[in-house]
């Protein structure tokens, strides 16, 4: 087998692929849930939409804030279920499938790091399912989506080097406007005028700092992608030039983007967690990854219905997966988000064809009902406590208050507001706005009918 | 399926390698892995306007119309939401042609060439003239 072709068939420690499918969906569960679905309000707003592709366009409707919470509330809910376990791989695609057709369908959502969690979901799919005994098992597994993983972090992190290589972020421009630099002595200085006034201090002129501080990222930038081309061969070949590679790779990432995130330097959202979890997933050493995978484990023994510790589960074979599809139908109705009852009813149908398929199996498909009912119970509470114990609702109703006031859409602003009242938290009451509106459109009537 | 999976690296290489080596939309970093690039951090304003004729215009109040964030679109210069947009202006009456000028400085503030749209409603056809 030549190199070339052989590299797809790269052998790698189990608990990669079991870390990497279980914290990438539940980062993306979260993401769904507490960053996306607060957006939903703007689809829709004025019949408007561009989608990604011409294509879409012309095949989808004009997505609505229903369509587009329904399918964000769907996704998070099955990202979370395959992060606990199990992952059938029809579902993994169906995640890759519903998530890429949240960005996809409007240019609402245009961030590349979207883009980017497309194309490791797809070759998430292609990662086997360690289920948690195996994950500690020294063996190891051979498969092309884990490469393929590194490959497409390479070639972003490549990409993003070579952008950041053009004249403005070289001489620092760009990063004085990311970091809101502001002259020496300022009163409120930029993020990293600090360690530019250091710098200055120790004789570089600020000029020199800038480029020096522009230099160094795209450095790391470059440092990451190569650490990422000798990662996937790590477990298989630890020669010690390729252990260093991939060290160096892993540190960097975790210096760009902590340093990133403690500056808050992007405002990206959870986008520096994915690439730490990623870079600690793909470019770490196994055996804390493995130590990681204890706790996990002990908790999985206790839940398993297959175990014989005595704990009672206390559900039967036909209730237990008829309790929490129920549970999970009813909590769309509980979810003060449009789409939120049709995703829940889609979902519970979903799952209610998974347990019923399990059944068939017979008595080794026992523990799997039990598995998906438990799996279907947990992802209802956590989704629940996403979607209704935060700020969520809240902020769903009030951006889109926002907007239509801002549009001068009064009327529909001031019942949205009423909405995003009553789900605000300490501190974030909208009442002066509601009464500022109220006032306006009092105004407006007795304009009209004086005229 | 080895060479199928080289394929996919190449078309992973081939996207956002296209947008240096293609140069059609310098706006359009999409796929291009240039987060935070010098362009997205340029500082633009749009103006709309209906015209009857490309001399003879009315502006249009963008903010009426249009949710902000296909504003930041129309700034960025997103050339599918100007068409669109300018596309929706075709539809009041006795609007010939729908125009937008975008004014850009870079990220330390230097003013960069203005860049103007034409949609011409009966042609459906969008021109960019820099």
């Amino acid at each position: 087998m030549s190199t070339v072709s052989g590299f797809w068939l790269t052998a790698y420690r189990r608990v990669r692929a079991f870390w990497l499918l279980r914290a990438l969906y539940t980062l993306l569960a979260a993401d769904l849930w507490l960053e996306m679905a607060e957006h939903g309000g703007r689809y829709g707003i004025g019949g408007f939409n561009v989608a990604h592709f011409a294509l879409l366009d012309e095949w989808l409707p004009v997505p609505t804030a229903s369509a587009y919470v329904g399918l964000v509330i769907t996704s998070g809910f099955v990202s979370l279920s395959l992060a606990l376990g199990p992952a059938p791989r029809w579902l993994r695609l169906l995640l890759a499938g519903t998530y890429t057709l949240t960005w996809m369908m409007s240019l609402h959502d245009s961030y590349q790091h979207h883009y980017l969690l497309s194309w490791l979901l797809v070759w998430c799919a292609a990662l086997p399912d360690v289920p948690v005994r195996g994950a500690r098992q020294d063996t190891l597994v051979r498969g092309w989506g884990l490469p393929m993983t590194c490959v497409t972090c390479a070639i972003v992190y490549g990409f993003t080097g070579i952008a950041k290589s053009e004249l403005e972020w070289r001489s620092g421009e760009v990063l004085q406007a990311l970091t809101h630099a502001r002259p020496p002595g300022a009163a409120e200085p930029g993020k990293f005028d600090a360690a530019r006034d250091l710098l200055v201090q120790l004789g570089l002129s600020e000029a020199t700092v800038w480029q020096l501080f522009a230099l160094s990222t795209i450095a790391l930038q470059w440092t990451i992608a190569l650490g990422y081309l000798a990662a996937p061969r790590r477990d298989q070949d630890a020669a010690r030039w390729r252990v260093w590679v991939v060290t160096l790779g892993l540190l960097a990432a975790f210096s760009f983007h902590a340093v990133a995130e403690i500056f808050q330097v992007f405002e990206i959202g959870l986008f520096s967690y994915y690439m730490m979890v990623v870079a600690l997933v793909l470019l770490g050493p196994s055996a804390p990854l493995t130590l990681a995978v204890r706790p996990v484990h002990w908790l999985s023994e206790r839940l398993s219905a297959e175990n014989d510790t005595g704990v009672p589960i206390g559900l039967t074979r036909f209730w237990g997966p008829a309790l929490s599809v129920g549970m999970l139908a009813a909590i769309g109705h509980v979810i003060p988000l449009p789409g939120a009852r049709v995703a829940c009813w889609a979902l519970a149908l979903l799952w209610l064809i998974r347990a019923g398929i399990s059944l068939r199996g017979g008595a080794l498909a026992h523990g799997v009902t039990q598995q998906i009912a438990l799996n279907a119970a947990a992802c209802t509470f956590v989704m629940w406590l996403a979607l209704t114990q935060t700020s969520v609702p809240f902020d769903y109703y009030r951006r889109t208050a926002g907007e239509l006031q801002r549009m001068g859409r009064l009327e529909e602003a001031l019942s949205t507001y009423r909405l995003a009242e009553r789900y605000a938290p300490a501190g974030r009451s909208r009442a002066a706005t509601i009464r500022e509106i109220q006032r306006e459109l009092s105004r407006d009537s007795q304009h009209r009918r004086q005229q | 399926m080895s060479v199928g999976l080289w394929l996919l690296v190449a078309l992973q290489v081939t996207i956002p390698a296209s947008y240096y080596l293609l140069r059609d939309d310098r706006d359009d970093e999409r796929f291009a892995w240039r987060m935070f690039s010098s362009v997205r951090l340029m500082h633009c304003q749009v103006l709309a306007f209906d015209g009857k004729t490309p001399q003879e215009r009315t502006p249009v109040l963008l903010a009426r119309h249009l949710h902000a964030s296909w504003l930041r679109s129309l700034e960025r210069g997103r050339k599918h939401v100007v068409e669109h947009f300018l596309a929706t202006r075709c539809q009041e009456p006795e609007v010939h042609y729908g125009l937008l000028e975008r004014a850009c400085t870079s990220p330390s503030g230097r003013p960069l060439p203005r860049t103007h749209y034409r949609y011409d409603c009966s042609l459906r056809r969008l021109e960019v003239v820099q």
